[in-house]
């Protein structure tokens, strides 16, 4: 048991984040596409595709429209506003600057509709003319990315790219037969909560570093998937 | 109370400090400890100690995430009382969890015990970088939590014999990742 007890020792100092991380873990929920609030909107639900799996579920969420944080905001209110600490930016190096901060909550449901879980969200709203990107942070993080997101690595973290298109559509929208066909060959993503129907191509960049789970996300955003990936490095670095 | 604030209890030697960390963090350290500790009566004696190892750790110590602190504290204290139980002692659970270990553990020549535990500890932390991240949640579930197969099965919705190839396959990966490294312990 000499060699098995040095293993068990030195697994017992791996780093915190692992620890967090695993201690966070959850079953029974995958989710194949994830779709921040949108701060800025009305308050709207989040749709995200059911995926193909009995133990799938959709996460659902809505934002306020009144910002919480009208300034940068430091990692201990932020802790003990949403209970997980982040840093943020007063502005990224490409121009685009802090316009406010919204508290929203979202929750996970089971394909049986029972929502198996819920939590505060902080979505951070930044611009550059007339160009808006929100930042998303929460403590639960994603179990499952898309498959088909692109993987960057930096500094050992793992970021998630996607692109896709959405169309956001009214609460009371009744999909039409080439609505589910659009949903069904995947070339939309349906969304809920606008006035009119809106279609986008939707941008997101997700990771987890510390036990928060980030997200820099826009529909119809200029930036490229490179400039995301520069301000997710910013973000990354400045973390305490 | 928040992280920092129970924290801060321990920095100026309030011991409400305790009663705090028990309040927000008891759940969490017998999850741990009775994990590692089958015993009640041992469970609830390493509790205690893991307490005591807090109050008497901070300061000096200023752990930047107290939860993951308190969480390696408990789980040293419960094998640290495991290891003096068990000295004679074999067959048990955790003998289980520890025997599957042994297969990544290249056999041999041996170095400095303090270097040698941080210089492996830093080629775990490497190969579970390597990790997806759920297979990484299983491995530490199963080997810094010591979470049964079945727990681990139910926690992430897998069968238990997912599970058990799951941790296979990763063993067989750290020992491989360990011997590229020229790791012998």
């Amino acid at each position: 048991m000499k060699e098995e007890r040095k293993l068990i020792e030195a697994i017992g100092m791996i780093d915190d984040k692992y620890i967090e991380e695993a201690d966070m873990a959850k079953g029974n929920i995958k989710f194949r596409r994830i779709m921040v609030a949108a701060a800025a909107a009305a308050v709207l639900v989040c749709g995200s595709a059911v995926a193909g799996n009995i133990y799938i579920a959709r996460r659902e969420g809505g934002s306020s429209t009144i910002p919480v944080y009208t300034s940068v905001a430091d990692r201990d209110r932020i802790y003990k506003d949403f209970g997980f600490y982040a840093d943020l930016p007063e502005s990224f190096s490409n121009g685009y600057t802090f316009e406010g901060g919204y508290k929203g909550s979202a929750r996970d449901v089971s394909n049986e509709g029972a929502v198996v879980n819920s939590f505060s969200v902080l979505t951070c709203e930044y611009s550059n003319g007339d160009d808006t990107i929100m930042l998303g942070m929460n403590a639960e993080g994603y179990d499952e990315y898309e498959d088909e997101s692109e993987v960057i690595e930096y500094n050992g973290y793992k970021l998630y790219y996607s692109s896709n298109m959405y169309k956001t559509v009214p609460a009371d929208y009744v999909m039409t037969d080439q609505d589910k066909a659009d949903e069904a060959s995947g070339k939309y993503i349906f969304s809920y909560g606008t006035d009119d129907v809106e279609i986008t191509e939707f941008k997101y960049l997700g990771w987890d570093q510390n036990g928060t789970s980030y997200s820099l996300s826009g529909h119809d955003t200029a930036l490229t998937k490179d400039e995301l990936v520069s301000m997710a490095e910013e973000l990354i670095d400045i973390q305490k | 109370m928040n992280d920092k604030e129970i924290v801060e209890l321990y920095t100026s030697r309030n011991e409400s400090a305790i009663k705090e960390t028990a309040a927000g963090y008891g759940g969490y350290i017998h999850r741990i400890v009775g994990g590692i500790l089958r015993d009640p009566s041992d469970s609830e004696e390493c509790e205690n100690d893991v307490y005591n190892i807090l109050w008497n750790s901070i300061p000096p110590e200023k752990p930047m995430s107290f939860k993951a602190f308190l969480g390696k504290v408990a789980r040293n204290a419960a094998f640290d009382r495991y290891w003096y139980n068990n000295a004679e002692k074999r067959g048990g659970r955790m003998d289980i969890v520890l025997s599957e270990l042994g297969d990544c553990v290249p056999s041999g020549e041996s170095v400095e015990r303090a270097a040698e535990l941080k210089e492996l500890a830093g080629y775990i932390n490497e190969y579970l970088r390597g990790l997806d991240k759920r297979k990484r949640q299983v491995f530490v579930r199963r080997y810094w939590y010591c979470d049964g197969i079945k727990v681990i099965a139910e926690r992430f919705g897998y069968s238990e014999s997912k599970v058990k190839s799951m941790l296979m396959r990763m063993r067989a990966g750290l020992r491989k990742y360990l011997e590229r490294q020229g790791i012998a312990v």
